[in-house]
């Protein structure tokens, strides 16, 4: 239909239109419209519970030269992680872009994240030309490599790892390959994936079909000149808000330990970063060598990581930016060819997006000492479980991730770390499983699963709760791999409080299978679990900020009265001194142990 | 015994609607008393009485029906002041209430703050015993938990105690035993069994919704039982209904059983109320949008029935059950604009409210907010705002404008206006388009009803947004929630889950479950007053493939009561996902999750007539003032009507200015508004007249 609302006034010249700063305004909220309503598509017509219970996936509107507009993101790391693949894509298939086209692309030498995070990308037209591109990102419950899901610490290149796609058209102007799409099947353990593939090639073809009814609204010139402006927006206010930060080099670092072969060997990530002006430049190569195994991320998840950090750091100081490509314009990362954040080929990466923790800390402590107010205490680094296998009620394969297990995030000025949260890499927008729902979709048995006392990171303001949890199993041919950090027998280095706060706390998980015999189960290991076998998990709570002594009284009181604080830790700690009641504070003896 | 009365109470004003045996109306508004919400309904009855010339207690005895909304509980919950609540459950999950499903609202905000839950951990009491996902029990109930946790309960002056257990939905005896013991020990305690309000799988929305229903327990009993004995001294021998969220009434003693579902039941009448006002055109579906303050809300009704969810959020927490799919988002007259350092104009989610307000209100606001953009274009009558009870500063809207975004814009005051209201529409189109897509429909389909203060204000240009080329505005918004409750049926909803295969579903099992509910259905009805023939059974099943996630509501025949027809759920199964999610796989196992059934009561059939009284004497003296034209992109001036004078069939052409006392209707160039014949103002595309006409059937 005709439009009213089209800047017709401000018309076009030859050179291009005049930017109208309404029109602007009123398209970006257009296409992030766009990239939920696929996001919300997806989720509901997927099959995959790491899909659509988890929420391990994300949407993304592109401009046609690869530019991210717009994404709706549920697991950040994956949402950032969608551009380099795309970038490789526009170069690989230069002008062998058509209307109909459907690419689905995985491999992290060609831009990918991480193999189990598998893309599709759709391009879109509108005039006769290419005007933009949708994808839809997600971790696939199983793409091939030698274990089910993907996940096998024992890995020691790519191709045990999965089936790498780098990009490959499984529909070529609108026809589906037959025979792409049936290779691809076959290297897939579970039917359904393919199913969701299936969704998601449905909602960026919904997505771009809303983009041509914006881009005929407004005529392409209008859109483009105007998503520009917005790109260029974006990286205004960065550079307006890193102007504000003292120049300098600083330094902040930070540990993982194990890397799937030697359980105790250590590894250092660690980050310079210069703010020169309205620049800022986070360089890691002072991170140790690449790993033999599979804890190397990929530079697409490292530019991830440290893109979340600097999102955590503006929302500290109040300010949103739509997530576009104009607001990372002004940062630049060096990852070091060979290092832990840029692997030479063809090591194995299953585990890099696990090492989001140790990137934000990194950035969160070197910041610390001049944006005191926007900086988050350590986050526990996560641990959970991902397991396979076969569910005797139905004799089919099943799949799925224990991400009920929850560890804390860290404290920040004025704010305790969220209970529970977990992971940074996902922003606290990873879904828990239900714990009905755990036992009605597989074979498990959840004994219990609550916050675990004791383990916020102490601080003025605590670091946020961990979790302690317990399930036991009674799948077929079933295995478990752990993926995470921060595991006490390995001798894990907890991730760090800040001004005075304590340490974040540790995670350990102890498998006692049906003959009795016990295991601590290390941070990346993959173990058989018999039908029968017992999991019982410690999450580690976060890091703390502030002297702990300084903490309301009045907090550590209730807390001690909910059962998540001891009377002990709230003396050791706190230097508050509780009643035998349990309901009230010696204040006297407070006085003079906070003195 | 013929007089009906529908009232309802918000914020600011209870409205009340009265409809006389010969269908004449009354409108009637007072002041909401928010301390003691009945005093305001009896205040209200005592001055109807009065303009009638009769006590109250003679007025009281002609009414024969009172339907009633209540935002008491919805209040006491935003403002945490309602009764401290103890929490039974499973023993390892007295944290699945504050841990929610595990995600926070905002993705990099470090600064948010969890909410705090309704039953904090110390009451939050953990209780042994197991029963697993099939119902079968693993270890008997630890009764002595229970009596310990009742000890701890009345020691810290609990007063209502929700019981929530791991998998009650499939077996729900350690429930009701619990149950017991907390009435033997602590009587008079309000409980809620999380397995009898709501048994389905899914144990933090059961839990989550459990623990609402004792929230809100207390407080809409001792305010029900306040307002029926009011109503007793007052001669009043008819039937009081109260609205729920569900969309449905029910009486008081029903209600105060699922006080959960008076949460939010303010404005679920609204979409019904739609419906009086699409009827005269013979329309059984519509979209209905409310724009207060600070707030925009979407509804739709399709095939006269409000959509239903069962995913509402209230307060940060979850209230799974069936609800009128309401979808708000902050947008409304008092959203603030303002410019970020990239150069972008953003509007909302602030909001100045009705204090400090709008710049223009000179309450002491200096942001420039949606009512200062619709002063600035003339849409808004500075003189004649509310009936010209607040006098606007257009002058300071202006100041607040060029301060707030024309300068950093380096654009005209006007210009900056006109982005403000642009932002704003945008921002409501696409929660009406939220809710429209996700349910696979087209909002193209329907004609939208607007209400609200600043909804008419807005309409005509959201609509342009969705390409919907209908809208229509009630004559007196203001109680249009009112009147939707006079014609709501009774509705109780019955769930309960089922985890199996679809083709392995019994049909005795599945006659069974529903039989049961049908009983129960039944039973309520009646104790309702209302009879057999009046009532009727809206089966449904919620289906999704194998291993998908998220569950569909499938609705089937009701001859399936009886004898079930599975092919029918597969087809209509099938069909819907397609429509929903733009694909099927016929060959794809379906499982089911949850067995429903909706029981109706039909409420007298004598609907409300909005035709029957229509002041107007014709076309009125005409003003004309300025406003701003999107389409030419400039202030023009156009002709002010006063509305109340206009009478059917009425028309006149946009651009122009429909002035209603409570509100303003802005006329665009491209629309045409005509009176119907209940005296609603129809605005519809002029450039398509003779199609929109022949359909509106305005005769």
């Amino acid at each position: 239909m005709s439009s009213t609302t089209s800047s017709s006034t401000a018309s076009s010249s030859t050179t291009g239109t005049r930017i109208d700063p309404i029109t602007a305004s009123v398209l970006q909220r257009r296409v992030d419209a766009i990239a939920k309503e696929m996001a919300g598509m997806l989720m509901r017509s997927s099959r995959s519970p790491i899909f659509n219970e988890i929420g391990d996936l994300v949407t993304v509107v592109f401009d046609k030269h690869g530019n991210t507009l717009a994404q709706a993101e549920f697991a950040a790391i994956i949402a950032f992680g969608a551009h380099p693949s795309l970038e490789f894509i526009i170069n690989y298939y230069g002008d062998d872009v058509h209307e109909g086209d459907v690419i689905i692309h995985n491999d992290v030498y060609s831009g990918g994240n991480q193999n189990a995070d598998t893309g599709i990308y759709v391009p879109v037209f509108a005039d006769g030309g290419l005007v933009g591109w949708m994808a839809a990102k997600g971790h696939m419950a199983d793409i091939g490599g030698m274990t089910a899901g993907g996940y096998d610490p024992n890995a020691k290149d790519i191709w045990q790892e999965a089936l790498r796609i780098p990009p490959v058209k499984i529909v070529h102007r609108g026809v589906l390959q037959r025979d792409v799409w049936d290779f691809i099947a076959a290297n897939i353990r579970m039917d359904f994936v393919m199913e969701d593939i299936k969704s998601m090639i449905g909602c960026c073809t919904v997505g771009g079909r809303r983009l041509v009814e914006v881009i005929d609204r407004y005529t392409l010139e209008t859109y483009e000149d105007h998503m520009n402006y917005i790109l260029e927006s974006s990286a205004r206010q960065v550079r307006a808000e890193v102007g504000r930060w003292a120049d300098g080099h600083y330094y902040g670092e930070s540990w993982m330990v194990s890397d799937g072969f030697d359980s105790t060997k250590k590894y250092k990530i660690a980050c310079e970063i210069e703010i020169k002006g309205e620049e800022i430049t986070f360089d890691f190569s002072g991170s140790d060598d690449q790993a033999p195994g599979i804890t190397n991320m990929p530079p697409a998840s490292a530019k991830g990581a440290v893109r979340i950090a600097f999102l955590m750091i503006m929302a500290a100081g109040g300010i949103n930016i739509p997530t576009n490509q104009g607001l990372f314009e002004p940062i630049k990362t060096v990852f070091r060819e060979g290092s832990l954040l840029n692997p030479r080929f063809p090591a194995a990466t299953v585990f890099g997006n696990q090492m989001c923790d140790e990137v934000v800390e990194c950035i969160m402590t070197a910041l610390s000492g001049i944006l005191p107010d926007r900086v988050t205490a350590g986050w526990n680094k996560y641990l959970c479980t991902s397991t396979h296998g076969v569910d005797p009620r139905t004799n089919e394969a099943f799949g799925t991730l224990t991400v009920f297990q929850r560890t804390g995030p860290g404290g920040m000025l004025g704010t305790d770390g969220w209970d529970a949260l977990g992971f940074t890499g996902t922003a606290g927008q990873m879904r828990a499983p239900d714990p009905e729902m755990f036992e009605l979709t597989s074979p498990h048995f959840l004994e219990y699963l609550e916050y675990l006392p004791d383990s916020a990171g102490a601080g003025e303001f605590r670091g946020g709760m961990g979790t302690r949890t317990a399930w036991s199993n009674y799948g077929e041919h079933q295995h478990g791999v752990t993926l995470g950090d921060n595991v006490r027998h390995e001798g894990a280095v907890p991730a760090q409080g800040l001004f005075g706060g304590a340490d974040s706390g540790l995670n350990e998980i102890t498998v006692t299978y049906p003959d009795g015999r016990e295991h601590l189960w290390g941070s990346k290991e993959i173990i058989e679990l018999p039908s029968g076998t017992r999991m019982e998990s410690i999450s580690g709570g976060g890091a703390g900020y502030g002297d702990p002594r300084k903490r309301a009284v009045a907090k550590v009181l209730a807390e001690v009265r909910d059962g998540v604080l001891s009377r002990e830790k709230a003396h050791d700690d706190y230097g508050v001194v509780i009643a035998d009641d349990g309901l009230s504070v010696d204040q006297v003896r407070t006085t003079a142990l906070r003195a | 015994m013929n007089i009906r009365i529908g009232i309802d109470v918000g914020g600011t004003f209870t409205d009340f609607l009265v409809i006389y045996p010969d269908g004449k109306r009354r409108i009637h508004k007072t002041s909401s008393v928010p301390s003691n919400p009945p005093l305001a309904v009896q205040i209200g009855l005592t001055e109807i009485a009065a303009a009638e010339h009769k006590s109250l207690e003679d007025f009281m005895a002609e009414v024969g029906l009172i339907v009633h909304g209540t935002t008491v509980t919805t209040n006491a919950l935003l403002t945490r002041n309602g009764p401290i609540t103890g929490l039974l459950t499973t023993e390892g999950f007295r944290d699945v209430l504050p841990m929610r499903d595990g995600t926070r609202e905002e993705a990099y905000d470090n600064r948010l703050e969890q909410p705090v839950p309704l039953v904090p951990r110390y009451l939050r009491q953990p209780v042994g015993g197991r029963v697993d996902y099939k119902g079968d029990v693993l270890t008997a109930l630890q009764e002595v938990d229970v009596y310990a946790a009742a000890e701890i309960f009345k020691a810290n002056a609990v007063e209502s105690v929700a019981i929530s257990f791991m998998h009650s939905h499939a077996e729900t005896s350690h429930e009701d035993r619990a149950a017991e013991i907390i009435a033997e020990v602590m009587p008079g305690a309000y409980i809620t069994k999380s397995s009898e309000l709501l048994a389905q799988a899914r144990y933090y929305p059961r839990m989550s919704t459990a623990v609402l229903n004792s929230f809100a327990g207390p407080i809409i009993s001792s305010y029900l039982s306040t307002l029926t004995e009011l109503l007793e001294e007052a001669h009043f021998e008819g039937v009081l209904l109260l609205m729920q969220s569900n969309g449905g009434v029910a009486t008081p003693s029903e209600l105060a059983k699922r006080a959960a579902l008076s949460l939010l039941s303010g404005p679920a009448s609204g979409p019904t109320a739609g419906l009086l006002v699409t009827a005269a055109h013979g329309w059984d579906s519509c979209l209905t949008v409310d724009m207060g303050g600070t707030s925009f809300d979407a509804a739709v009704v399709k095939d006269n029935k409000p959509l239903i969810m069962t995913d509402g959020i209230i307060d940060r927490w979850r209230i799974a059950l069936p609800m009128v799919d309401i979808n708000t988002i902050g947008a409304g007259g008092g959203s603030i604009a303002s410019v970020d350092e990239g150069g972008l104009l953003r509007v909302g989610p602030q909001s100045a409210g009705a204090t400090p307000g709008p710049a223009c209100y000179r309450r002491g606001g200096v942001n420039a907010t949606v009512t200062d953009a619709d002063v600035v274009l003339g849409y808004i009558d500075p003189d004649t705002f509310l009936h010209g009870q607040i006098g606007l500063d257009r002058e300071a809207s202006i100041q607040a404008i060029k301060n707030d975004v024309a300068d950093p814009l380096g654009i005209s005051v006007e210009e900056a206006a006109f982005g403000i209201y642009q932002m704003v529409n945008v921002n409501m189109a696409t929660g009406v388009r939220d809710i429209t897509v996700r349910r696979g429909l087209d909002p193209r389909d329907f004609p939208i009803v607007v209400a609200g203060g600043a909804g008419p204000v807005h309409a005509a240009a959201i609509a342009r947004e969705l390409e919907i080329p209908i809208l229509l505005t009630p004559r007196d918004s203001s109680i249009f929630c009112a009147a939707g409750m006079l014609v709501c049926d009774f509705k109780h909803d019955y769930v309960q889950s089922s985890n199996q295969r679809l083709e392995s579903l019994s049909d005795e099992y599945l006659v069974e479950t529903w039989t049961g509910m049908m009983a129960e259905g039944r039973r309520t009805l009646h104790a309702e007053g209302v009879p057999d023939d009046a009532i009727s059974y809206v089966p449904s099943v919620d289906l999704r493939y194998k291993g998908q996630w998220y569950e569909i509501n499938v609705e089937v025949d009701p001859a399936n009561l009886v004898s079930p027809n599975l092919a029918e759920f597969y087809a209509s199964f099938h069909q819907l996902h397609d429509t929903l999610f733009g694909y099927s796989t016929v060959d794809m196992p379906i499982d089911l999750l949850n067995i429903r059934l909706t029981v109706v009561g039909s409420t007298p059939n004598d609907r409300v007539d909005l035709a029957a009284t229509t002041p107007g004497s014709g076309l009125p003296e005409q003003r004309r003032r300025h406003i701003y034209s999107p389409l030419q992109r400039r202030m023009v001036e156009v002709e002010v009507y006063q509305g109340a004078a206009m009478v059917p069939l009425d028309e006149i052409e946009g651009p122009a200015i429909i002035e209603l006392g409570t509100t303003t209707i802005v006329v665009l160039d491209e629309y045409n508004t005509i009176v119907d014949k209940n005296g609603s103002f129809v605005m519809y595309l002029r450039d398509q007249m003779l199609t929109l006409k022949a359909r509106l059937d305005l005769s």
